[in-house]
């Protein structure tokens, strides 16, 4: 009884500190200021005023998902996808305490990866284990763009022209993008999964 | 031709050398050069000059040449792009962004030094590009799709430049929708800055994509420098310049 209220208060501060983010998100859009400090899509500060859970999951939606492209095959299979939403749903916490008739490669339980610089900011993710298998992985931290005071004059900005992007079959020698999320993504999940193995 | 491509330094690199003189040697000499990088810089090892300076082990003016460049250099970048680049995280340095474009432009002089003037570095998506390639023409660069990363969506052509990329792979994959018509979709999740070398693209992407849509103004600004942001709804916006180096 105790854990169902738990849950309930938890996930009613949940849906408070969202709201009230949201307010503010819309009173700052309303006053026209073009802040540089361009606080990121509302997954950055949801993840940021989340208590820190360590022995249940808690599954946040975050409107990002995980990049399948990875180096490693093995760390490709444990990405999961996350739904996009705008809203916190209530926390699903499944206690998962190490059980002996697991038989999987990995612990039962929630572990934390360490936190992984990428570049401009720092990923952490935590691995779920259920019945030895990576069942989920959330973000705890996702790289945060800087709070910047200074403000960027949007009166500044040139109207620069818009396209559609194209995708294109063309044959090419080498190819530019961009990896860092991604490496550091999957650094911190390798420290997550090598503190679950057994 | 020689195209190596091996992983480094925590990233995918390749080195493809067109001169028909080059050999496994050049190859050698870039891994080697790496190698040296990673142990001077790398904040995962407990042992590099890096670690040693943030833990107090050692002092800044003990630093080798090379560390106290790159410092300077940090702090360079600090002051010109406001603040966005900063290598300063949680009381320690971090150089690592700066770094990479620095690695890689000096890996290509290594290969001019050596005669090669035909060739490019690509360490993690960023391309120091010198020359011609098979066909005789500038390297063919593409940019990435972020949204489907085996796809691209521009071809450049490039020689005597660097093209660096900076962007959410992540989180970018999976907010692209047409149909989507809020203030997410014009979120800035790719920015691929074209410089006159791979250093002072990389550092300034990384600053600039920090930026968010704010940041193709700041490459604006910069002469030199030719940008490309896709933001999260599919649609791009370039530097007036950017279309000389389209094929």
């Amino acid at each position: 009884m105790w854990e169902n209220t738990q849950k309930v208060v938890l996930s009613l501060s949940l849906i408070v500190l969202f709201a009230l983010y949201a307010l503010q998100r819309q009173a700052q859009r309303q006053s026209g200021s073009m802040a540089a400090a361009v606080v990121r899509p509302t997954e950055t500060t949801v993840v940021a005023a989340l208590p820190r859970v360590t022995s249940t999951a808690v599954a946040v939606h975050v409107t990002s998902t995980v990049a399948a492209h990875a180096p490693k095959a093995s760390t490709s299979a444990a990405l999961a996808r996350v739904e996009p939403t705008q809203t916190p749903t209530p926390p699903t916490a499944t206690a998962t305490p190490p059980t002996a008739t697991a038989s999987g490669a990995y612990r039962d339980g929630a572990y934390d990866g360490s936190q992984a610089d990428a570049n401009w900011g720092t990923v952490e993710v935590q691995a779920v284990i259920t019945n030895g298998q990576i069942s989920d992985v959330q973000f705890l931290q996702f790289p945060n763009h800087r709070n910047r005071s200074q403000e960027i004059n949007s009166q500044a900005m040139p109207i620069l022209t818009q396209e559609a992007i194209q995708s294109q079959q063309a044959a090419v020698d080498v190819v530019s993008g961009a990896t860092d999320t991604s490496e550091a993504f999957i650094q911190s999940l390798s420290a997550a999964l090598s503190q679950a193995a057994r | 031709m020689i195209r190596r491509s091996w992983i480094q330094m925590g990233m995918a690199i390749t080195v493809c050398i067109q001169d028909e003189t080059s050999d496994e040697d050049d190859v050698a000499a870039v891994a080697s050069w790496f190698e040296e990088v990673n142990q001077r810089f790398s904040t995962y090892l407990e042992t590099s000059e890096i670690s040693r300076l943030n833990t107090g082990a050692i002092d800044r003016s003990e630093a080798s040449g090379q560390l106290q460049e790159v410092l300077q250099l940090c702090e360079q970048a600090k002051a010109e792009t406001g603040g966005y680049f900063d290598a300063v995280r949680n009381g320690s340095i971090d150089p690592s962004g700066l770094v990479k474009g620095w690695a890689i432009e000096r890996a290509s002089a290594l290969l001019i030094a050596r005669g090669r003037r035909n060739h490019f570095v690509d360490a993690g998506g960023d391309v120091q590009a010198f020359g011609r390639n098979r066909e005789g023409k500038p390297w063919r660069v593409g940019i990435r799709n972020p949204f489907k990363r085996d796809e691209v969506v521009k071809v450049l052509a490039i020689s005597g430049r660097g093209v660096a990329t900076s962007g959410t792979a992540a989180r970018g994959q999976h907010i692209y929708n047409p149909l989507r018509n809020d203030s997410l979709s014009t979120d800035v999740v790719s920015l691929t800055v074209i410089g006159p070398s791979i250093f002072e693209a990389d550092r300034l992407a990384t600053a600039a994509f920090a930026m968010g849509r704010a940041g193709l103004s700041f490459i604006t600004a910069r002469p030199g420098l030719e940008g490309y942001a896709i933001t999260a709804g599919g649609m791009a916006e370039h530097t007036s310049g950017f279309n000389q180096y389209v094929r």
